[in-house]
């Protein structure tokens, strides 16, 4: 659904208008159970991170500001935030002992690849490339699977220190990149 | 701390990538400095774009269902003006967001006489026979706010909202099940300062627990929960657990 669209019916949904907030659940909510799912690992958390956004969304719709980020970027943001807190709150080990966790063998997605990229991802893409391979890779680990430094580190096979460093150098590069 | 190494922890707290002392160190900061706050924000949006490349996934078609009988209880009145509107959802927001499961259990007929939601006649409460389903409304002597907890038995879920509740700085509020046989308290999981948010607590509870006189109690504890999982530090809100009619 074109940005726009979405704008127009986050309008009607600050004014309590229940077929805009049923059209936008069904344009967005498979893009939120995705980055949750991503992050959470199981279904029934995942699911649970999506109602607590929707809810939120239903009564602080007034709250988006159309100047900051598109309607889309600012649900993800919300979703993974919310997701990222549900991981950190209940750690790997019980996320992973359900049975209905979800399959982790998802490479990580490439933005860089996408076909069709908002505005907002083209910007942040062209930064991101401008980084170093290694400092590019642990971006996206962190924040397409929720590790941490030391998960990035184990799974790189880097000491901690230089994935924090790698990590911090990135953030600072892309803000700058982004501000110009 | 300068300013510049700030705004980097609220980057990588944003990132997710925080753990151990660091990680604590920003949650501190959530709490006593607003403009941390503001910096993980803005890079939660800077960093977001990057959801684009996630492929869609749909989730089951029961939680729309689920989300939206969390929504319908308010019900403000469409005729209102803009400023109205904003004004009376401020009240009601302060006074207490509320759904379904509340509705039913104390009485939307109550529920309308003591102003705490607006009902424009639209709205019918749906009625379970077999729902297993309890709510609490916890209110405090000292704070004006309150809590409401749902808890559905047959998913062993809660689901709390507040109007304005947040824990002072460097303290965290735990949620308690209380038993009026002796039993010890059970813990039901720390509250994240968030307007919703669903919990599926590490201990079970069953509609005999909360059939025979329960109650739920907000306590008062240091950052990260009751230090042994069982002492309970000071109640700040409670209230009785209530069958859904």
């Amino acid at each position: 659904m074109p940005t726009d669209d979405l704008g127009k019916l986050i309008d009607l949904v600050a004014k309590r208008d229940r077929d805009a907030y049923r059209r936008l659940y069904n344009a967005t909510s498979a893009k939120l159970f995705a980055v949750a799912i991503r992050i959470v690992k199981r279904q029934d958390l995942a699911e649970d991170v999506v109602q607590d956004v929707y809810l939120r969304m239903w009564h602080r719709a007034g709250d988006y500001r159309s100047n900051t980020a598109s309607v889309l970027t600012w649900l993800i943001a919300i979703t993974r935030n919310r997701a990222i807190d549900v991981l950190r709150k209940r750690g790997e080990a019980q996320l992973s002992d359900d049975g209905t966790q979800h399959e982790q063998a998802d490479p990580t997605p490439d933005p860089f690849a996408l076909a069709s990229q908002s505005e907002e991802l083209q910007r942040l893409a062209h930064c991101m490339e401008g980084l170093d391979a290694d400092a590019r890779e642990s971006v996206l680990l962190a924040y397409y699977f929720g590790y941490t430094h030391t998960e990035i580190a184990e799974r790189t096979s880097t000491p901690v220190g230089t994935v924090k460093s790698r990590i911090r150098r990135s953030l600072i590069r892309i803000k700058e990149c982004l501000a110009k | 701390m300068t300013e510049q190494d700030t705004e980097l922890l609220a980057a990588e707290y944003a990132l997710g990538t925080l753990d151990g002392d660091d990680a604590l160190r920003a949650e501190r900061l959530i709490q006593t400095n607003s403009s941390f706050l503001g910096h993980i924000e803005a890079w939660q949006l800077r960093l977001a774009p990057l959801g684009e490349a996630i492929e869609d996934i749909a989730p089951r078609p029961g939680l729309w269902e689920r989300i939206d009988a969390g929504t319908q209880v308010l019900q403000v009145a469409p005729k209102r003006t803009e400023n109205e509107w904003t004004n009376q959802v401020e009240r009601i927001r302060q006074r207490l967001v509320f759904w379904r499961l509340a509705t039913a259990a104390m009485g939307l007929a109550a529920m309308v006489l003591a102003g705490i939601i607006v009902y424009d006649g639209a709205y019918q409460p749906p009625v379970s026979a077999n729902s297993q389903q309890f709510v609490a409304l916890l209110s405090s002597k000292t704070m004006a706010s309150r809590y409401l907890v749902t808890m559905q038995v047959d998913n062993q879920q809660l689901l709390i909202t507040s109007d304005k509740a947040r824990p002072p700085a460097n303290k965290s509020y735990e949620l308690w099940l209380l038993f009026d046989d002796g039993r010890p308290a059970k813990t039901l999981g720390l509250i994240e300062p968030v307007d919703f948010s669903t919990i599926r607590p590490d201990v079970s509870f069953t509609q005999a627990d909360l059939s025979s006189g329960a109650r739920i109690a907000v306590s008062l504890e240091p950052m990260g929960g009751a230090p042994d999982g069982r002492s309970m530090g000071t109640i700040v809100y409670e209230g009785d657990v209530l069958p859904q009619l």
